[in-house]
């Protein structure tokens, strides 16, 4: 889906640390049309903790090396396979 | 010890200071409980949660500045006989509305009012007398991020293809102009005579340059 401001615009993953050292953890998402909103929605959003570090990653920015197939699409292939198997040739 | 006799300032400076607070603290009360009435207004689950905490935050640093107010006078800041024409009629910054009316108009008031207080606190942080700057700091931290909140919807409304660019433009030019008026009208030489604010520190012209820088950063410029 192409960001807009109608559906909030793109999605940023949120991660945050809570004390120095310590590994950081991706703490939830947000949608924002940019790089500005999407800082502030991430610290009013997510600002219940004492976050040492915080930051935001455009999601389209993440390069994945290894990704598990999400099982939504996959449920969706069986379905098709499924009525393509009862559906008459 | 209160913060006059800590700044160790003359009568002037103490007055033009309170001025300073009061009118900050009225704006920024009036718009903590207009955020508070109108955190529905978001278009987004994410504006409507940033403009509650907001609004917790506006009331919060209100509080501060009446209480400095209060300890710099040992008065209570509704007794104080300043701006008493402007508190009378309920405005704050003169000529800014108190109360917008549009989502377009609420995020222009929020960038006029907070880039204003940002200049302010940041000149007085600068200063060399470090008296204030305890209880200042947070409030700077605080205001840094609702200045983006303000930034990025300013971005977002200026890229659309429809008529809002045309009206956040009218939008900020309806509160630029004035804040900077106010600003550089105001305490600057009292203040930087009493080294509350750096030599040569103007608060007008440093609030023009911030918005000049931001709107270069978007690619436009804006009238201030």
């Amino acid at each position: 889906m192409t960001p807009t401001r109608k559906n909030g615009g793109e999605e940023w993953e949120v991660f945050a640390r809570n004390k120095r050292g310590a590994e950081f953890y991706q703490i939830g998402t947000v949608r924002a049309p940019n790089r500005r909103l999407a800082q502030a929605y991430a610290l009013m959003t997510y600002d219940e903790e004492h976050w040492v570090d915080l930051a935001v990653v455009r999601r389209s920015d993440i390069t994945w090396v290894r990704r598990l197939k999400p099982m939504v699409s996959q449920a969706d292939e069986v379905v098709a396979a499924m009525v393509e198997e009862e559906e008459p040739a | 010890m209160t913060v006059q006799e800590k700044l160790q300032i003359d009568t002037r400076a103490q007055e033009a200071m309170t001025r300073l607070f009061t009118v900050l603290a009225d704006t920024k009360y009036r718009l903590g409980q207009h955020l508070a009435n109108c955190s529905w207004m978001g278009p987004v689950m994410e504006a409507s949660v940033a403009t509650s905490a907001m609004a917790q935050g506006e009331l919060g640093r209100a509080r501060l500045l009446y209480w400095l107010i209060e300890e710099m006078t040992g008065q209570a800041a509704e007794d104080l006989p300043v701006d008493a024409a402007v508190r009378a009629a309920g405005d704050a910054l003169p000529e800014i509305k108190p109360e917008p009316e549009t989502w377009v108009e609420l995020i222009a008031a929020i960038y006029a009012i907070k880039t204003a207080t940002r200049v302010v606190l940041q000149g007085l942080l600068d200063a060399p007398d470090p008296a204030l700057h305890r209880r200042l700091k947070k409030m700077d931290d605080e205001e840094h991020y609702e200045i983006l909140y303000a930034e990025g919807w300013i971005e977002d409304l200026l890229a659309d293809t429809g008529s809002l660019p045309a009206r956040v433009r009218a939008a900020l030019a309806h509160y630029l102009p004035p804040t900077r008026a106010w600003l550089a009208a105001g305490e600057t030489a009292v203040l930087t005579a009493a080294g509350l604010l750096p030599a040569g520190f103007n608060l007008g012209d440093e609030f023009a340059a911030r918005v000049e820088e931001f709107a270069r950063s978007v690619g436009t410029s804006l009238t201030v």
